[in-house]
């Protein structure tokens, strides 16, 4: 379980988020809602542990040091070294977890995801991917992660239709397994099938 | 989870193989050294050979500093890209693995740029002197690279986020190498004058660029943990 008891955070001159709680159970997705400039980026920040909260925790697992247990995905960029190309990425970033992919597994992640083009086998560098590509090989890290908490920040960003119905089985058979997920979307799409929990900022929401 | 030594190897080799990826940023560093040595030897002409050691350690010491100031301030470039550095953020990496990581590989690229530019200054004179560019003179120069290049990445990092870099980096990296440069420079010049021994440096010159080295490389690993800590 996912807990954040009455979090706060302020930027100079300008108060964020006060005394928000929430938490989020397996099997769960949490919608974080709110108008632009609203804090729905700064709360998945401060989950994934990249800001700190001036007042308050997040806990996981009744644990305040979580990050070997999820993955993040931020919301205009994908953590793709662009001078790579997409195995070397997918095997560096599973490395740095721990885990020791073979290829073949790699090429079959890259083969759901639409990336298995011999181009990008033979090492075509990110840099010359198109916008949705990269969103696509960032899913594919996502899933490959195996972790049991997905943050994700606009996971739909430059994705087309069949990529977007690709990405919901992805997040359909993560909750299944009983995985947690904490997302930001302006697009109803991203949740269609599902029935997030939502946590309108500026709001309290408890357990 | 990854023990630290291993992140250390995971990221060094991964940091490695984007410096090999990135020729090109080593290579420009090496041009700007060559034209600097090409342009010192034009305009110095014929020297009196009793002063060749000191225009050699002149001339490869500035253009080996300055090609190596170029290559650390770019060294954080691929972390930067499309948000890696954040994402690497959110991985439980010890900071120490990740700072030692990222200098081993700034240091290999170092060496193949400051290396040769010694050993390439030292065939501009090879006519009139011979013995510029020893073994001795590579462990000087390693030495000093150890320091600098503590200094570089830190200073990267640093001023990752600052918007005036450009003219952050350099005045807060000139003025800290000094210490470096003074003991690597007047080692080699005792070295080469032949007034001291190499083990006799070891007392002097050659002990305090050991001090700083440790110093600036403990300095670098405590205040990179600061740095890398949420906001």
């Amino acid at each position: 379980m996912l807990e954040a008891k009455q979090l706060g955070f302020s930027y100079p001159y300008r108060k964020i988020i006060s005394d928000l709680s929430f938490c989020v159970l397996p099997g769960e997705i949490l919608r974080l809602k709110g108008p632009n400039g609203a804090g729905k980026s700064t709360v998945m920040k401060i989950i994934a542990k990249l800001l700190k909260a001036h007042t308050g925790e997040v806990r996981f697992h009744d644990q305040a040091e979580y990050r070997a247990q999820f993955s993040y995905l931020p919301s205009e960029s994908n953590g793709l070294f662009t001078d790579l190309g997409a195995l070397a990425n997918l095997r560096f970033w599973g490395e740095m977890r721990g885990l020791r992919l073979p290829k073949e597994d790699l090429i079959q992640a890259l083969k759901r995801f639409d990336l298995a083009h011999p181009l990008i086998l033979h090492g075509l560098t990110i840099d010359r991917y198109s916008t949705g590509m990269k969103r696509r090989l960032a899913l594919c890290r996502l899933m490959l992660a195996k972790s049991p908490l997905w943050l994700l920040d606009e996971p739909l960003y430059g994705l087309d239709g069949a990529s977007i119905a690709l990405f919901r089985d992805l997040l359909s058979e993560h909750l299944e397994q009983g995985g947690l997920c904490v997302m930001v979307s302006h697009d109803q799409e991203a949740f269609t099938g599902f029935s997030p929990k939502e946590l309108p900022l500026g709001k309290e929401s408890s357990c | 989870m990854l023990t630290p030594f291993a992140q250390w190897k995971t990221l060094s080799r991964h940091y490695l193989l984007l410096e090999f990826k990135r020729l090109d940023r080593i290579f420009s560093s090496f041009l700007f050294a060559l034209t600097f040595l090409l342009i010192f030897m034009l305009a110095m002409g014929q020297v009196e050979p009793a002063q060749v050691i000191q225009i050699y350690l002149a001339e490869a010491f500035l253009a080996g500093f300055f090609a190596l100031q170029l290559s650390f301030a770019r060294s954080l470039e691929a972390d930067k890209e499309d948000g890696v550095f954040e994402v690497l953020k959110t991985l439980p990496l010890a900071p120490s693995s990740w700072f030692l990581a990222k200098f081993s590989s700034v240091f290999c690229t170092g060496a193949a740029l400051f290396i040769p530019t010694l050993a390439i200054a030292s065939l501009f004179h090879n006519g009139t002197q011979t013995g510029l560019f020893t073994w001795p003179m590579v462990l000087i120069c390693i030495l000093a690279l150890l320091g600098l290049t503590a200094l570089g990445v830190l200073l990267s990092m640093l001023t990752l986020g600052a918007r005036a870099k450009q003219i952050l980096y350099p005045i807060l990296y000139f003025p800290l190498t000094i210490p470096v440069l003074l003991c690597a420079l007047e080692a080699s010049r005792a070295l080469l004058l032949k007034t001291q021994t190499f083990s006799d440096l070891w007392g002097s010159w050659l002990g305090l660029l050991g001090i700083f080295d440790v110093v600036y490389i403990t300095l670098s690993i405590l205040l990179f943990a600061e740095l890398i800590k949420p906001e």
